[in-house]
């Protein structure tokens, strides 16, 4: 067993965990942030997309303990109580979930992108189809995922929240 | 007064949008168990025999399940007719 300390949407935790534990499952059973999923536990899915220090991540593909003294980003900090941050209610206005279980990994994946890129000129739809090939959806057809990530990329950089 | 043709908001987003969906693995019931379907190590061999004895006996465990332990006969069932083709003798037994 090891002990760690590592944040989590901004909040402390100390826990032991074992060597092989990975990421994804301490986030969902040692620490109750079951937000992220797991869709294929080898990393191809997406589902399990976290934020390690800013940078996305397969929380699958990570160890727990590689997570010691980092901070974690998780779906769950992406709004507290009933609200709902910028890109979540675009998610939802551009009809980007259906079942839902892929979202979580969208979310934070678009929320890393969005920050790296928002400031930058001439975010084409290319590059967003792109960036989302990243993360498999089984129901939408990506369609809407796309318009919320362009959609809130613009909103964003118009001075937007 | 009809809904066709009009926008229906869906009252699931604001739930799954913040990681609040209840999929199998997200929830704990009191009391739960958790299963292992065990698995042949080798893709094509000769199944002798299979003995739980140790398996029973090992730390937390509280059944270990074989084929003498399902009713007999039980089959998974081909839901798919093909044509008058008899599959029943392509059906597998449950477990092992």
């Amino acid at each position: 067993m090891h002990r760690i300390r590592l944040r989590v949407n901004g909040r402390e935790h100390e826990l032991a965990v074992e060597a092989r534990r990975t990421l994804a499952d301490m986030l969902r059973h040692d620490l109750g942030y079951t937000g992220t999923h797991l869709g294929c536990e080898h990393g191809i899915c997406g589902a399990c997309t976290v934020l390690v220090d800013g940078c996305p991540v397969r929380a699958c593909l990570m160890f727990g303990v590689q997570a010691d003294g980092t901070e974690v980003s998780t779906v769950e900090g992406l709004s507290t109580g009933d609200e709902r941050s910028d890109l979540q209610q675009a998610f939802s206005d551009h009809h980007a979930l259906q079942c839902g279980f892929c979202t979580p990994g969208f979310l934070m994946l678009a929320e890393a992108y969005l920050a790296e890129r928002t400031s930058a000129d001439g975010l084409t739809e290319a590059e967003v189809r792109e960036l989302v090939a990243s993360n498999l959806c089984r129901c939408t057809g990506y369609q809407g995922i796309v318009e919320t990530v362009l959609a809130t990329a613009r909103s964003r950089r118009a001075g937007g929240p | 007064m009809t809904v066709i043709g009009t926008r229906m908001p869906r009252k699931e987003d604001p739930r799954l949008l913040r990681g609040r969906g209840r999929f199998g693995d997200d929830f704990s019931a009191a009391g739960q168990v958790w299963a292992r379907v065990v698995r042949s190590p080798i893709a094509h061999g000769r199944l002798r025999r299979v003995d739980l004895t140790q398996a029973r006996r090992a730390d937390g465990v509280i059944a270990a399940v074989a084929a003498g332990d399902v009713p007999a006969g039980l089959p998974i069932p081909v839901r798919l007719a093909v044509r008058d083709i008899d599959l029943s003798g392509y059906l597998q037994p449950v477990l092992a």
